[in-house]
């Protein structure tokens, strides 16, 4: 493959209110060797999101065959798009330090699932042993460096194309490296409010996404705390607190409810150990929550089986991430939104976590209101419950807006009695 | 042809060799008449009659696809559609109505909850059961009620052992499902001998927002293909494609889409309001003026040639059903094969009813 001058691409993105954006770069290089130089429209730094994420991707599209990069752009372009990423490239290429790949990688939707397939086919040998260079050679011919190519080429036809060492065989073994196996995990529910777990049918599901909705002040953030003190007693417990909402004191209150040990001391002990037992990130940006997740992700896949596992993920409003994204650029905030919840129930299946998200109200017609983020996060979550608080005292309703065992879907502005149920006094008001 | 070109053609015949001759004329033999072959191939493939989707008679090979908002049932039909498919014919003299082979289930959602659809089995299952004993005398004896609990477990495990279930997390490994299918479906059928007659994508959509925000970079010069939605839909829609012609099965997606605006959705919600029962005259005013589709289409061209297409749609006021009081009633549209009238039908947890 020809690489040997400088090539120049551009980017060229229109925003839906009509401005455009333009984002070049150039790029040299041999097989071994890639740099790529970015710049914005004009020579100044890539303006939006959407602009650097477009770079970036190209980049690495171009460096998947090649096994170092360069890369040199504006430092506000790096920062903090392109650096966990380089991260990531690097060390891909270093097959022998496995946890440090998987640990590092970041943060942006797009890029996750490019680097994931982008690995070049020469990195996969040492695995694989059939990926020998003639078969790379084959693939290169066609234009096939990663295994993401092959996914979106017509595999019979580049049979047919092949020579006579070249089976199919071989080509069938290429996809099925790209794909895990999945197993079932057993269906468990875990603990939170009564009321809430008499609605919910048991208790939060293992294994599903539960989101909780409604108007502020309605104690969201409560039952989220008091959640997070009853499962922390004996398994542990990731709080994504995006309004710095988490208070320590409050679990300390729900626990001393709960607890019903005489001595000041052990009930010391059980604080601690409970408190030890709930991690809590503060994220302020969609970005540093998915790092948090993959960081997670990495974490929960070589941790042993042995002591306390981590069972519930709560994400507090998911929804103060999501909506300054959502509505600047039409398809990738919402590209955004879609793969923060799948990676969200990918962690909850694979790793038997319980994740509940908080997600606020905006106003719908007629004046009620509808939970954010709008229709196609309606299909995100398994089951949804609706808080509100009743005006003037110290109730809170609960409604089921949508559950696996419910085939009825309830609309928002209807109540059906057996499905709604008041809880009075989780100690929700002020004290 | 007159009789000196026959002639000619025979002392061809004879100058090449005896085999040659032979073979040509056994092509010349019919194999089976018009007739023997629509009876093969309705044994062979049958039309399935899957309520509500009852009106059009789907056949093994076609591709339907189920679009509608949230929460409008549609992966309810399609589990119903499954444990339809799973269910034996009969087992030990009690007649499930079932086609006994395999279903495989591909869930793109990944909502799908295991423990909801043994439920419904189950369901299903004790529901046959009890009313084939209506006519029998009742279950009096300790021994008969163990019996056919018995009974029951085996079946529940055999039918589990018909039904495949697939979770992809993006574009790519759906892809990569497709690609290997063909060999998961072929080794399955030497193990077990089971055929896969049933192929459920749930959400058939679900990654087109990821496709569409990720790059559509493609380099000059290089004859690389990218990855971007066109050539994931193309993908995608190729490998059903090939999938259908060596193992021919009914393949039913759903799509969730989202209904125009919320001031529209309420216009049709209250017009099917006052569809009274026996008239045909508004549903069939509703029709026409749906053709224009209240919802933005959003799959690609591929895709969309390629299936018919039903639409649900749920009602929220309550339109009075008897022997289901409790249940919501939702609406059933052909738009290809198109029809005029629309079906109603409910959703409970031991099927699928049709009303009206």
């Amino acid at each position: 493959m020809e690489r040997f001058r400088w090539r120049h691409g551009c980017e060229e993105i229109r925003e839906k209110d009509g401005k455009k954006d333009k984002g070049e770069y150039w790029h040299w290089g041999f097989e071994f060797l890639t740099l790529c130089f970015c710049f914005g429209s004009g020579g100044q730094l890539a303006t939006t999101p959407a602009v650097k994420a477009r770079l970036l991707s190209a980049a690495l599209f171009i460096a998947g065959g090649s096994d170092h990069v360069v890369l040199v752009a504006p430092y506000e372009v790096v920062e903090p798009y392109i650096r966990p990423s380089l991260w990531a490239l690097e060390s891909n290429f270093q097959a022998e330090d496995e946890l440090k790949k998987r640990r590092r990688l970041f943060s942006s939707f797009s890029i996750s699932s490019l680097v994931k397939y982008m690995a070049p086919l020469k990195n996969l040998e040492t695995e694989y042993p059939i990926i020998d260079p003639s078969f790379r050679k084959f693939c290169a011919s066609h234009g096939i460096f990663s295994v993401e190519d092959f996914l979106i080429h017509d595999l019979y036809m580049l049979a047919a194309f092949a020579e006579q060492d070249i089976s199919s065989e071989r080509l069938k073994e290429m996809i099925c490296i790209s794909h895990g196996g999945m197993e079932w995990n057993c269906w468990k529910m875990l603990k939170g409010i009564n009321m809430i777990d008499l609605l919910l049918g048991g208790g939060i599901h293992i294994g599903q996404l539960t989101e909780l909705v409604g108007p502020s002040s309605s104690g969201k953030t409560q039952v989220c705390l008091q959640t997070a003190s009853n499962v922390a007693s004996n398994h542990m417990v990731l709080y994504i607190d995006t309004s710095n909402s988490f208070s320590p004191e409050r679990i300390a209150y729900f626990l001393g409810k709960i607890i019903d040990v005489a001595s000041a001391q052990a009930k010391n002990q059980i604080l601690q150990k409970v408190m030890s037992n709930i991690l809590c990130h503060s994220v302020f940006d969609i970005f540093a929550m998915f790092d948090v997740l993959h960081q997670l992700e990495s974490h929960l896949r070589y941790q042993d089986a042995g002591g306390c596992q981590m069972r519930l993920l709560i994400v507090d409003s998911i929804s103060l991430l999501i909506s300054p994204v959502l509505g600047s650029s039409s398809t990738q905030g919402r590209a955004l939104m879609l793969s923060a919840g799948y990676l969200l129930k990918k962690l909850a299946h694979q790793h038997n976590l319980a994740v509940l998200v908080i997600n606020h109200t905006v106003g719908g017609e007629g004046g009620c209101s509808k939970p954010a983020l709008g229709d196609s996060w309606k299909s995100i979550p398994h089951s949804r419950l609706f808080l509100s608080c009743v005006r003037g005292s110290n109730d809170y309703n609960a409604l089921i807006l949508k559950h696996p065992s419910m085939d009825q879907p309830l609309q928002d502005d209807t109540s059906i009695g057996s499905r709604e149920r008041n809880f009075i006094d989780l100690g929700i008001g002020i004290d | 042809m007159n009789n000196s070109s026959i002639n000619n053609s025979r002392r061809n015949w004879q100058f090449s060799s005896e085999e040659m001759g032979s073979h040509a004329k056994s092509w010349l033999v019919e194999d089976e008449t018009a007739r023997e072959m629509l009876e093969r191939v309705q044994t062979e493939r049958p039309f399935l009659l899957l309520p509500p989707l009852h009106r059009v008679p789907i056949r093994v090979g076609n591709v339907v696809e189920l679009a509608g908002p949230s929460s409008s049932s549609k992966t309810h039909i399609l589990i119903q559609a499954a444990i339809t498919c799973i269910l034996p014919k009969q087992w030990n003299g009690v007649s499930y109505g079932g086609l006994g082979h395999s279903a495989m289930f591909i869930d793109l959602d990944c909502r799908f909850d295991i423990s909801r659809f043994s439920e419904l089995l189950n369901h299903r299952i004790m529901e046959a059961g009890s009313s084939s004993k209506i006519g029998c005398h009742k279950m009096g004896s300790e021994a008969q009620f163990a019996r056919m609990k018995h009974y029951n477990e085996e079946l529940f495990a055999s039918c589990m052992k018909r039904f495949l279930y697939i979770r992809c997390y993006d574009s790519s490994e759906f892809l990569a499902t497709l690609k290997t299918l063909h060999y998961r479906l072929r080794k399955e059928r030497e193990a077990h001998g089971l055929n896969v007659h049933l192929l459920l994508i749930d959400s058939i959509g679900a990654f087109h927002w990821l496709d569409r925000g990720s790059s559509s970079f493609s380099p000059e010069g290089d004859n690389r293909k990218s990855w971007h939605l066109q050539n994931v839909s193309e993908a995608m829609v190729q490998e059903i494609r090939r999938l259908l012609l060596v193992h021919p099965m009914l393949v039913m997606a759903t799509k969730a889409v989202v209904l125009g605006n919320k001031y529209s959705t309420n216009e049709l919600t209250r017009s099917y309001g006052k569809w009274p029962a026996a008239d045909n005259q508004y549903s069939r005013n509703v029709t026409s003026t749906d053709r224009q589709l209240p919802y933005r289409e959003y799959m690609p061209a591929v895709w969309q040639n390629m299936h018919l297409s039903c639409r649900c749609y749920d009602i929220d006021d309550d339109l009075v059903n008897d022997e289901h009081p409790n249940n919501s009633v939702f609406l059933l549209e052909w738009l290809m094969p198109p029809a005029n009238s629309l079906d109603k039908f409910t959703v409970t947890d031991t099927g699928v009813f049709i009303l009206s």
